[in-house]
């Protein structure tokens, strides 16, 4: 079974077809998943619409509701607003945040595309921003919901900001932008890089705002051999700590700020070194940097 | 005019000696076979105190913090309004104690009578749960717990989102929306957790540990929800009783212990039901219109104050466990509070404070 949803996620993700739509026609992503904004990590995507009224991604089962104010138990705050969990015939789960949702006692059930509760907007905006989340129920994780809702235009690829390589032990680190030998040794390797964006202009603007997103993969080779590859398809839990699916260092080990990746552990042998480093967005555009670096005794 | 009686000596020594039989029966009567007149429940309403600003240098100890609607303040001991300000982000209460976020300074601040405690850099989301304070993560897929003094004790990750949690003075219980309940020793190692089944769509609405961490109560799952029970057997919980509920709202409804943990309550579809958790076979249904909110104890007796909800319509309600209703209180309001300080039992009314004196003789 497990197998079978990573087929289906898969498929999704090759053909390019979404299983789900989006909670409203407009939505523009602002924040993508796994992305890390003033030290906090997203396990979802953050989008913008104009709608008033968001619905159903997807035919599915009321799970869960909260209505912050409504409610008098367990009405602990978070930064989610009111949300709508729903259950899924394919074993996922899909959470939309930052709406009033509807207060029928009666609605077990939501039809995709079926209205599921009013934006909440804050006082003066034309836009709202939601959270969005996918589980997998059966996986126990949190999938990239970019997995099964369409993709949207995206032609910028990412960029990068730095390439550091810190000292083993205590030391500052060299950026291998300006500096192209080190000495022999083991050396760590942080990239800076995020995926610009152009939000689509707002009703009554002209311009359309740019945005710093994540980036959906990392890949890096030294000498053609791979020391880092990784795409942020799910998250899960490991003792209290997440994890991207398929790695063994912990989400914070390996996601260290924003925007800066620390990709491992080299050893950089006496003469050349080639380091090999290729990011990519959801959308598959990609930005690859080499690097020639001289090992010194 | 004829003789109409005739009393001799010897009568009235009979008398004498009836009436001392008769005085000392009564005294042995009450002496050994005593019965207790049932005490009597007053609620007077004492004051009624309209929200406004109301500002002080200093505050009493022994009083409690409050929040409501638009307001956060302070009532002291003798259930008087000490302090009334305009209520900040996030602010939450829990006896003297208030929680809110600065975003000024980017800090939560956790305040008591004589003033700031200790603050907590960042945006947090602040919760209390048996007087302990929690930080709930932005998107409710993490958990900070923290000592008296703000020390941060243990932080965690959860694969799903969290639901219900509830503390007692060593565990800590989360319920999250995959389904699962995870219980937490006091620096954050897991003791043991379990995953009610039995259900079509597995999901945890509510859970409540005893203050002695005898049992935790859940309602968890959809179709049909199931209000479980769990105990301790060795190191780990295990359930002991499981009932599925025609009630399926999918939202925590109320669920929890009273007297130490030896009165448990929870939300069916016909009311609010009481029962002993060590026998939960048996319970007392008392019906309620709507739902059931702020179930508080009444010091001093087996009374349980409620609000029951239908809409905007309200009711104060305080019952017995037994399912006897004593007081039955309709009023309208859409915000709720209700509290206790002392001898005085505290019905929030949309922007008025309502001060009832509850008397028990």
């Amino acid at each position: 079974m497990k197998g079978l949803t990573g087929w289906i996620l898969g498929l999704v993700v090759v053909s390019g077809v979404a299983a789900y739509d989006w909670p409203a026609a407009d939505m523009v992503v602002l924040r993508t998943f796994g992305q890390k904004t003033s030290g906090a990590v997203l396990p979802g995507i953050e989008v913008q619409t104009t709608s008033p009224v968001l619905a159903s991604p997807e035919s599915g089962d009321v799970v869960f509701v909260f209505r912050p104010g409504a409610q008098q138990v367990q009405d602990f705050p978070s930064g989610l607003g009111g949300f709508v969990a729903l259950a899924h015939e394919d074993n996922l789960r899909t959470v939309v945040t930052r709406i009033d949702p509807m207060l029928d006692e009666t609605k077990h059930s939501f039809r995709r595309g079926e209205p599921l509760g009013q934006a909440e907007v804050q006082t003066g905006a034309s836009e709202s921003h939601h959270r969005l989340f996918v589980l997998d129920q059966q996986l126990d994780e949190l999938v990239n919901p970019l997995l099964v809702y369409p993709q949207s235009q995206d032609p910028k690829s990412p960029v990068f900001y730095d390439v550091k390589a810190y000292p083993e032990g205590q030391g500052a680190p060299v950026s291998l932008f300006a500096q192209g030998s080190v000495p022999v040794g083991y050396w760590t390797i942080h990239i800076v890089v995020s995926d610009p964006v152009v939000v689509v202009a707002p009703h009554g603007r002209e311009r359309g705002v740019e945005a710093q997103r994540g980036v959906y993969g990392i890949e890096a080779y030294l000498n053609g051999a791979e020391v880092f590859n990784t795409s942020l398809d799910s998250i899960q839990e490991k003792n209290g700590r997440w994890l991207i699916k398929g790695m063994t260092a912990f989400l914070d080990d390996v996601l260290v700020q924003d925007q800066e990746w620390n990709l491992g552990q080299i050893f950089i042998n006496q003469g050349t070194n080639i380091l090999e480093i290729v990011v990519k967005d959801f959308k598959g555009n990609q930005t690859g940097k080499t690097f020639r670096v001289l090992g010194t005794r | 005019m004829g003789l109409l009686r005739e009393s001799s000596s010897r009568d009235k020594q009979a008398m004498v000696v009836y009436t001392s039989l008769a005085v000392l029966f009564v005294l042995i009567y009450l002496f050994f076979f005593p019965r207790i007149l049932p005490r009597e429940l007053t609620v007077v309403p004492a004051q009624v105190l309209p929200l406004a600003e109301l500002k002080t240098d200093h505050l009493s100890p022994g009083g409690a913090f409050f929040v409501f609607s638009g307001w956060d303040g302070y009532w002291n001991s003798q259930g008087q309004l000490e302090r009334v300000s305009a209520r900040r982000p996030q602010s939450t209460a829990w006896g003297d104690r208030l929680a809110w976020y600065d975003p000024s300074k980017d800090q939560l601040v956790v305040e008591g009578p004589q003033g700031p405690l200790f603050s907590i850099p960042g945006e947090q989301y602040p919760a209390w749960a048996g007087g302990r304070l929690f930080t709930v993560d932005e998107n409710r897929l993490g958990l900070k717990a923290y000592g008296k003094d703000g020390h941060l004790q243990w932080a965690k990750r959860f694969a799903s989102m969290i639901t219900a949690f509830d503390t007692s003075t060593t565990l800590t219980v989360v319920g999250t929306l995959d389904g699962k309940v995870q219980i937490f020793g006091p620096t954050g190692v897991p003791s043991g957790g379990f995953q009610p089944g039995g259900s079509r769509l597995s999901v945890i609405y509510n859970v409540s540990i005893a203050p002695r961490d005898g049992a935790i109560l859940v309602l968890a799952g959809v179709d049909p929800k199931r209000f479980l029970v769990l105990e301790r057997g060795g190191s780990e919980f295990r359930p002991v009783f499981h009932k599925p509920l025609k009630e399926n709202r999918p939202w925590p409804t109320p669920l929890g212990f009273f007297n130490g943990g030896k009165l448990a309550y929870y939300q069916t579809e016909a009311g609010l039901a009481f029962l002993d958790p060590r026998d939960p076979q048996h319970e007392v249904v008392m019906p309620v219109h709507g739902s059931p909110y702020l179930l508080r104890g009444l010091p001093g007796t087996d009374l349980i104050a409620f609000i029951e909800k239908d809409g905007s319509q309200a009711a104060l309600r305080i019952s017995s466990p037994t399912g006897a209703s004593v007081l039955t209180l309709p009023f309208v309001s859409q915000d709720l509070l209700l509290d206790r300080e002392g001898s005085s039992l505290y019905l929030g009314v949309d922007q008025t404070l309502l001060r009832l004196e509850v008397r028990i003789q």
